[in-house]
């Protein structure tokens, strides 16, 4: 088998008494969606924090194509090819949806100590922002304040945005909570073109998503993984059944 | 609604008219008051860049005003002594040539906000504020109890610098120089302000964590925007010395960075014209409202409050088409 492009290797956390998560181990590999799923308060989100930076980890690696990036800063993560997405959409209110995706190619690109050139008259810029923004449908919505938008394009605008980045890895974090189930619909299709991109880690409420969308699963339950494989065999695993499917009735 | 472009040029030009005016009045005096203006306005359009585009509030940048000044009074009082500053291991004499002070004098306060900004934007909110304060008096107090340069007293110049093809004692002149400088500087901010390094400054003032998440330091990107701005309200306090002929630990206090902090604010925070038209409006209710009331500046809190609470862009906020909030 290939090489993992991401590699979560044996990752803890304990916030005081409190185990966030143990162990954790993951593979996301070239080409595929690896679907993580679980109840409230496993530590989905705190991996996913973990694995972008904001949160340190107590023991573990992450390693990014073979670059060590345990101890990385958030930017320098980002830089390096980590896109994230974000469980409450975040962008940047004040500024128009061509800014924010301008915002992420400068960060990609490196071009953020520039003083003089006005970024309105950046037409390279603005092309490939336009670009970006085209594969999102939301190239129609350029110059709305993205204070404005609606819920389910804000959600598109961050996908855009983390495509600005030309990521080697996607880190969502339930982009279709609050969608749905249009919403949802769209964003499947979306997500489901996004993985030739580039592998996504995908945090997901939504279990009819998940499961068509995903390549392989994990199931995180009070910080461990206790079952990993691919939609089969995750559908049919009895503790899976027991610790999550069954006490949520699918 | 009045555009603000044609709002920035109305004011301009009622600048320019006043040190006319005193001219063909025979007032000097309101050429002085003019330049005062240019000269706080420049210091107010420093601060401008962290408060109002950067977000975070400096309480300290009495500091870098007071650091230009002392740079500009130190080396011309050297030269009008004749009395070099170091004479080992080599010796550096004063100047009076303000195409040599001035670019001094913005190294000198900038480097200063490279120092301390390091360690101040660790700290973000209340916690800022009270670290640029403390910073902001730490000089003040060096400067009470360094007897060199006249210590609580002051440093006295007994001419203004000099500029090349010009008379500065002549009040027009320093006026031009003053104001030249004041378009410079704005222009300056307005290139910053809209390049890629403005949108990431501005974006890390609303999100720094989606800052962070595309790839991009935002400290790193507002402890630049921290030097250029210690480095222009330097350039305002070396002016201000050359105004006064004059330099005192007073303008190193807590008051002065209060009052920058004022010109910001009443003016309209992240508006490229704000601390010009604050300023402007500040030195009138001294003016006026100080000839008639010694307690002039309970109605200056008063308007203040009126501003904050109403108008949150500040005067070209309240006038012009608003643009992004602030």
């Amino acid at each position: 088998m290939a090489s993992p492009i991401l590699s979560i290797q044996k990752l803890s956390k304990k916030f005081g008494a409190v185990i966030a998560n143990e162990d954790v181990s993951i593979d996301l590999y070239q080409g595929e969606i690896h679907g993580l799923i679980g109840p409230n308060g496993a530590g989905k989100s705190t991996l996913i924090k973990q694995i972008s930076g904001e949160i340190s980890q107590d023991s573990g690696k992450i390693i990014l194509e073979e670059n060590e990036i345990s101890n990385h800063p958030v930017f320098e993560r980002a830089k390096m090819g980590l896109a994230r997405s974000f469980q409450v959409s975040s962008v940047i209110p004040n500024f128009t949806v061509l800014e924010n995706v301008i915002l992420a190619i400068q960060g990609n690109l490196g071009q953020t100590f520039k003083f003089w050139k006005p970024v309105s008259k950046n037409q390279e810029l603005i092309n490939a922002a336009q670009v970006y923004l085209d594969q999102v449908d939301m190239k129609t919505r350029m110059s709305v304040l993205a204070s404005e938008l609606s819920h389910g394009e804000r959600r598109k605008l961050e996908i855009s945005m983390a495509l600005a980045l030309e990521p080697k890895v996607f880190l969502l974090d339930e982009p279709m909570a609050g969608l749905g189930a249009a919403g949802s619909k769209v964003m499947t299709k979306q997500l489901a073109k996004l993985k030739n991109r580039a592998p996504i880690l995908l945090i997901e409420h939504d279990m009819d998503a998940i499961f068509a969308l995903a390549d392989r699963i994990s199931v995180l339950v009070y910080g461990r993984i206790i079952a990993s494989g691919t939609v089969d065999e995750i559908r049919s695993n009895a503790d899976v059944r027991e610790a999550y499917l069954g006490s949520d009735d699918q | 609604m009045i555009k603000e472009h044609y709002l920035n040029i109305t004011f301009v030009v009622l600048l320019l008219c006043v040190p006319f005016f005193g001219l063909i009045l025979d007032e000097p005096y309101y050429i002085t008051l003019a330049t005062k203006v240019v000269i706080l306005a420049i210091a107010g359009a420093g601060l401008n860049l962290v408060l109002g585009y950067g977000g975070f509030v400096s309480f300290g940048h009495a500091a870098f005003f007071g650091i230009g000044g002392y740079v500009s009074g130190i080396l011309a009082s050297h030269a009008l002594n004749y009395y070099p500053i170091i004479e080992w291991p080599f010796i550096i004499e004063g100047t009076t040539q303000m195409l040599i002070i001035l670019p001094l004098a913005m190294l000198a306060s900038g480097g200063f906000a490279l120092l301390i900004g390091m360690l101040c934007l660790r700290t973000s909110g209340v916690y800022f504020i009270m670290i640029t304060l403390a910073f902001a008096q730490m000089v003040y107090y060096f400067a009470i109890s360094w007897p060199a340069y006249g210590g609580e007293d002051g440093l006295s110049v007994y001419l203004r610098n000099n500029f090349p093809g010009l008379n500065t004692m002549n009040g027009l002149s320093f006026f031009s120089i003053c104001f030249v400088l004041l378009i410079i500087v704005l222009f300056f901010s307005s290139r910053i302000v809209n390049s890629n390094f403005g949108l990431a400054l501005q974006s890390a003032k609303q999100n720094p964590e989606r800052v962070a998440a595309v790839g991009i330091e935002p400290i790193k990107v507002q402890l630049i925007a921290f030097v250029i701005s210690g480095a222009i309200t330097g350039l305002a306090g070396a002016l201000y010395t050359d105004l006064n002929r004059f330099v005192s630990p007073s303008v190193l206090s807590w008051h002065t960075s209060g009052e920058i902090m004022v010109f910001v604010i009443l003016g309209g925070t992240a508006r490229l014209f704000g601390p010009l038209v604050g300023a402007a409006l500040f030195i009138i209710l001294e003016q006026f409202l100080g000839g008639v009331t010694e307690n002039w500046q309970f109605w200056l809190g008063f308007i203040l409050i009126i501003v904050v609470l109403f108008a949150k862009g500040g005067i070209i906020g309240m006038i012009a088409k608003e643009r992004y909030s602030g």
